[in-house]
């Protein structure tokens, strides 16, 4: 009898593992993970990966803090983190595969409560038909009147691209903006506002991302568009992955932040998410026309975390005035 | 029959106001009520009326002289300035964007900065929302006895007169309705305030949505949305002292000055030159610099919707489009049939609710309870469809002939045999016009599936759309769009159709 009950207990916990789904939240530009990331980690695991896009990473957290649905997050940001693992939002857990990670600087919090995946720099888009000498330098930028197109600091570039002045100019932050104004053409409320103008020639320079020179590559845009880095310093930011915070963290859930740094997922994220891996693994060619900072500033995530609220009212208030 | 009355009104309020409730008892902090009570929020608020004050006004100004025509004359120029309503109910407000953006960088506009400043705004307010002062205006008008301006007339009035003292002032409930609908959705504009005006101007609505969005402060986020809501209760609660009647005659057909004419071919140039500018760059795509037809084959291929379920959203897309619509035109009907002194009230108290807001607790109620996300959308639309449909069937299911229905009631009939003898086949092209034109919102709607973010789980057309855009696929996209548009207007000429149809019939 005592056999029975342990081969059904067997069978039915060897049933459950093989059932193991992980629910995987990450945002609109990370759905191929589903499809190219999710066959090959069930072949390698047997766990199954079910990726629901969601844009608003931590506010979605909030919003489930009690009833969690997902059991990993992608692509927090070193604010963003900070402030879900503030609000007790993610676990701590130390990928095994951590080793991998290339530079000690990638790691993004010491107790790892988020695992750094990939990263990118902020630069400036520019269309080289329309700007034929594009400015090199921040201060150059704002001698230009109405030719800027920059996003709201309440959107995740906008945001970053604040934070990326605040790195550069320090407490003099609000005196750059003060002068940045008269080249500022308009302030989109996202991204994909800001390069839809940007790409209807309603201003020939935009915040946005160096990465974007690889799709400018793929579409054949490389003449047309191109991006460069101010020369008073690059920002780079990096995108981490975390486990939420639940009362019983899935084996599988453990598993696949493993496997965020392994080889199969860095490669991908370089060709699907036009981001740098945190390893070391061979970049596509068309890297070869992403600029790459000569200098990198930084801000720490608890100082943004600190202050981000206040810095972006005051932004707002320097923008509206 | 009192209670049965009540009770569809306390439905629809309590479909409102669970979600509402729940979210607020685990999110709300009472103290963001009062710490909203700022010189920031007084400014925001102090914006959102003047900029739907001024639309409001301008919209009703512009909109009198082809109102007049519309009113007087029966041919081509009339028939295409009533089409015009489509505009606010079915063009894809970033179709509106795309072309004012592009208006506003021609020379002339360009020159005097209309872009980006309080200008364009009420240039694009009172475009997107004259047609609906010219739709209640008109049809006001037109309703006015013979016999009262003919008495008036042989009084000696002056036509000045006639218009100011007698028309204007029997047409008021008209006025309302479209009033507090013009007023209602510019003061609670989102899009065109963003993209047109910059960072430089905030609606209560852009402050909801950056609060939710942007800072992850529900509770505030909470606190505006009741700021808002009170507002819009005040504005409708003022209207409701405006005596409700519906004129029931029949309009003159008469000759019209060379200035009303002129004046009216020349608005209705203004309007269909931006929605021809929305359409044709509708299918152009500007990072590419192609026009994008040949992206229109590859939107069904097996290859693309293996990665963008193109085909199983617009499959979804016309499942959820058919069942909130026929619910709604079912509710719509009853709740018009059971009419009480508060069902105004209650509808248009809705009217002007975030759609965001809304969203984020329904999301919530798919996190505490489980229920399926597929049937939160439906009672999303739903319940943002009611005050529309609301508006669109009033006259006809109020004003409906009560000696006819007296007269079956006698004969035996009961409330079915009067449905389905009676009403039905006489308001059936009424019926299918209205099916139709909510079919084509919830088609073309996006806030509310955006914000609930259910494009893995249940996609639909637009999150599709939003999905191939966000992966750089811009031809695709653009295909996609000028598709969905086309559905759109095809909708809508179709409801026209059936409309115009039932008029010439009765």
């Amino acid at each position: 009898m005592k056999k029975i009950f342990a081969f059904i207990f067997v069978l039915v916990a060897m049933t459950a593992y093989g059932n193991e789904i992980v629910t995987v939240y990450g945002p609109e530009s990370m759905k191929w993970i589903q499809r190219d990331i999710a066959p090959k980690f069930k072949e390698e695991t047997g766990v199954e990966i079910k990726f629901v896009s969601i844009n608003g990473l931590v506010p979605r957290m909030k919003l489930e803090k009690n009833n969690p649905r997902a059991d990993v997050v992608l692509g927090l940001t070193p604010s963003s983190s900070e402030m879900a693992k503030s609000e007790g939002l993610t676990a701590k857990y130390r990928p095994k595969s951590y080793k991998n990670i290339s530079k000690k600087e990638f790691i993004m919090d010491e107790e790892w409560y988020v695992t750094p995946f990939d990263y990118g720099a902020l630069a400036i888009n520019y269309d080289a038909q329309m700007l034929k000498n594009p400015p090199k330098s921040f201060e150059e930028i704002s001698k230009m009147k109405k030719q800027f197109l920059v996003e709201d600091p309440r959107s995740f570039t906008g945001q970053e691209f604040m934070l990326w002045t605040i790195a550069v100019y320090g407490d003099q932050w609000k005196e750059f903006w003060k002068n940045l104004k008269p080249s500022i053409l308009t302030v989109t409320p996202s991204w994909d506002e800001a390069f839809a103008k940007f790409t209807a020639k309603e201003a020939p320079m935009m915040a946005g991302y160096a990465s974007s020179s690889v799709y400018f590559y793929q579409d054949g845009n490389q003449n047309k568009y191109k991006s460069f880095i101010p020369e008073e310093g690059g920002y780079v930011y990096l995108e981490g992955a975390a486990l939420v915070n639940k009362k019983k963290i899935k084996k599988g859930s453990k598993k696949f932040m493993d496997y965020i740094l392994e080889k199969d997922f860095q490669e991908l994220t370089a060709k699907k998410n036009y981001m740098f891996p945190v390893t070391n693994v061979k970049l596509p060619e068309e890297y070869k026309y992403v600029p790459v900072p000569k200098k990198v500033v930084t801000i720490s995530g608890k100082d943004a975390v600190a202050n981000l609220e206040t810095w972006k009212k005051e932004l707002i208030d320097i923008l509206k005035d | 029959m009192k209670k049965g009355k009540l009770s569809l009104n306390l439905f629809y309020m309590t479909l409102w106001g669970i979600p509402i409730f729940i979210f607020a008892r685990d999110f709300f902090r009472l103290e963001d009520l009062t710490e909203i009570f700022n010189a920031s929020t007084y400014k925001t608020v102090a914006f959102s009326f003047k900029q739907a004050s001024i639309s409001v006004i301008l919209s009703f100004i512009l909109s009198i002289v082809p109102s007049y025509y519309i009113a007087y004359r029966r041919d081509r120029i009339s028939r295409l300035l009533e089409s015009l309503i489509f505009i606010p109910f079915f063009f894809p407000v970033i179709s509106t964007i795309v072309a004012f953006s592009i208006i506003f960088n021609l020379g002339f506009f360009k020159e005097f900065q209309v872009l980006y400043s309080l200008k364009a705004i009420i240039i694009a307010n009172v475009f997107y929302n004259a047609p609906i002062f010219l739709k209640y205006l008109g049809e006001g008008m037109r309703s006015i006895p013979k016999e009262i301006l003919e008495a008036a007339r042989l009084e000696g009035i002056s036509e000045k007169d006639l218009f100011f003292k007698i028309k204007l002032p029997l047409i008021m409930p008209q006025i309302f309705r479209a009033f507090f609908m013009v007023f209602v959705y510019c003061f609670t504009s989102f899009a065109i305030i963003l993209s047109l005006g910059g960072i430089n101007y905030s609606t209560l609505e852009v402050e909801i949505a950056t609060t939710l969005m942007g800072s992850f402060d529900f509770s505030k986020a909470f606190a505006l949305g009741m700021v808002q809501f009170g507002v819009l209760t005040i504005v409708n609660s003022l209207g409701q002292r405006i005596e409700g009647y519906e004129l029931k005659g029949e309009g003159d057909i008469k000759k019209v000055s060379f200035f009303t004419k002129a004046y009216s071919i020349i608005y209705l140039i203004c309007e269909y030159a931006v929605v021809f500018t929305g359409l044709v760059f509708a299918f152009f795509n500007f990072y590419t610099g192609k026009i994008s037809f040949k992206a229109f084959s590859t939107l069904f291929s097996v290859e693309l919707n293996e990665y963008y379920p193109v085909v199983k959203g617009l499959i979804n897309s016309l499942f959820l489009s058919g069942i909130v619509s026929a619910l709604t035109l079912i509710f719509t009907y009853l709740i018009l049939k059971n009419y009480t002194k508060f069902t105004n009230y209650i509808i248009f108290s809705t009217f002007g609710f975030s759609s965001a807001f809304l969203a984020i607790t329904l999301v919530y109620m798919n996190i505490i309870w489980n229920i399926p996300l597929w049937l939160l959308l439906v009672i999303g639309y739903f319940l943002t469809s009611i005050p529309v449909a609301y508006s669109f069937m009033y006259q006809y299911i109020r004003e409906f002939p009560k000696d006819i229905l007296e007269a079956a009631k006698i004969d035996g009939a009961g409330k079915k045999d009067i449905f389905f003898l009676i009403e039905f086949p006489i308001l059936k092209n009424i019926f299918t016009s209205i099916f139709l034109q909510i079919f084509a919102i919830v088609f073309g709607e996006f806030t509310i599936t955006y914000t609930m973010q259910v494009g893995d789980i249940f996609p639909v057309v637009s999150l599709v759309n939003y999905s191939i855009a966000s992966d750089k696929r811009f031809l695709e996209s653009s295909a996609l769009s000028a598709l969905n548009l086309i559905i759109i207007i095809s909708l809508f000429i179709l409801s026209q159709y059936l409309r115009d149809r039932e008029w010439k019939n009765s």
